[in-house]
């Protein structure tokens, strides 16, 4: 198992949930990023999730998507196309990074609390 | 050539053995030779051994793997260190088991190979009943952590919640590393006015605890930290009734969950201190 943290930017929550139920196993996945409780330097919010998964799983995350839960596959699509691995967060996208302790994860996306 | 009947011979002999070894009569099924009497003879008192007066409404035992479960039907079990959590099972009669269908809510089981945990990331996992029951009036919550990190200013861990509707054990940090209760009913919000903290200020980062919280019919709320009174203080601006609510484990706090209990009613301190020493031993047990 491997750790995986993914932010999505506030715009993108939505569509977020759709990718996420996408590659779920259930259809409680779409309420896999809640309330964009962190923010990056410029104070733009994010949701985040962190989760453990598989090596094929996150292989999948890049592969083209199939319909899965009823899931809205043309938000999940656009979602899945502005996803970068690694890197600071940005609103253009969701990020995703490989990182054991997620609160690391965070810092290298430069993402905290907005509290 | 050895034969079935030899097995059973052999077998048999081993069984007896274990049972001499144990000090236990030869009606007690062999199933239960190893899990009721893990110390060499002696039954382990457990919160299960309080009288049903109690109130005993969750029983969590992240050790034991019979109750740990990959995913929150409880078909996939958890068999190894780094295996995600989505459903841990409550030992107590009430069987509020605590669970998420969300993947990426699950916590991670951990071990070093004597003691287990659940590991919490701060971010999203999350465990909760899938039942609610009554705003506990009183209540006791006892629970081993080790705080990690909390990057919000606070947090709820473990006990009931259900919004604006809890009875927790927290941490804060908004100027120190604190654990604290959060007891509220809609309106004032006791844990995180200020003033209001029911532990000392100097937890830190990266060391276990057993902080317990005792509110009884006074609505006085009463904080042990490590089996001794820390402080007392005045809840009865935020223990009125409210809407029933859920148990959980986990929300914004980084931390380790080594197990834990709540009772609706507020313990005896001998009682209190029974509890807190079962769960502690699972904490330093070598």
């Amino acid at each position: 198992m491997i750790r995986l943290t993914i932010v999505a930017p506030l715009a993108l929550i939505a569509g977020a949930n759709q990718l996420a139920l996408a590659m779920g196993s259930t259809e409680a996945d779409a309420n896999t990023f809640g309330e964009a409780q962190f923010k990056d330097a410029d104070g733009n919010l994010y949701a985040v999730c962190s989760l453990l998964c598989t090596e094929r799983w996150l292989e999948k995350l890049s592969e083209p998507l199939k319909p899965r839960l009823g899931a809205d596959m043309e938000m999940a699509n656009a979602v899945q196309a502005t996803m970068s691995l690694g890197g600071l967060a940005t609103t253009a996208g969701i990020t995703a990074i490989q990182n054991e302790n997620p609160q690391a994860a965070l810092d290298e996306m430069g993402i905290t609390y907005n509290s | 050539m050895t034969t079935i009947a030899d097995k059973l011979t052999a077998l048999a002999a081993v069984k007896e053995a274990q049972r001499v070894a144990l000090s236990l009569g030869t009606g007690v099924p062999f199933a239960e030779y190893v899990d009721n009497f893990p110390s060499g003879g002696t039954p382990e008192w457990t919160p299960l051994d309080l009288p049903l007066s109690a109130g005993l409404v969750g029983d969590y035992r992240p050790w034991d793997l019979s109750t740990l479960f990959q995913d929150a039907a409880g078909t996939i079990p958890v068999t190894a260190d780094g295996q995600p959590v989505g459903l841990i099972l409550d030992k107590s009669p009430a069987g509020n088991h605590l669970s998420t269908l969300v993947l990426a809510q699950r916590p991670t089981y951990q071990t070093d190979g004597v003691k287990s945990w659940l590991f919490f990331d701060g971010i999203d996992d999350l465990l909760t009943s899938a039942t609610v029951m009554p705003l506990m009036q009183t209540f006791t919550l006892v629970a081993v952590v080790k705080t990690l990190y909390s990057g919000g200013a606070s947090a709820n861990i473990f006990g009931q919640f259900l919004s604006v509707f809890t009875r927790s054990l927290a941490l804060r940090t908004s100027s120190v590393v604190q654990l604290n209760a959060n007891i509220r009913s809609g309106g004032a919000n006791f844990a995180f006015l200020s003033g209001k903290g029911l532990f000392p200020v100097d937890q830190q980062f990266g060391l276990s605890y057993i902080p317990s919280i005792v509110v009884g019919s006074d609505k006085i709320a009463h904080g042990y930290l490590d089996g001794s009174l820390a402080s007392t203080q005045d809840a009865s601006a935020s223990i009125a009734t409210g809407a029933d609510a859920p148990l959980f484990v986990g929300r914004n706090a980084v931390f380790n969950f080594y197990g834990g209990a709540v009772f609706t009613t507020a313990l005896s301190s001998v009682d209190r201190l029974k509890v807190e020493g079962y769960y502690g031993s699972k904490r330093w047990v070598s």
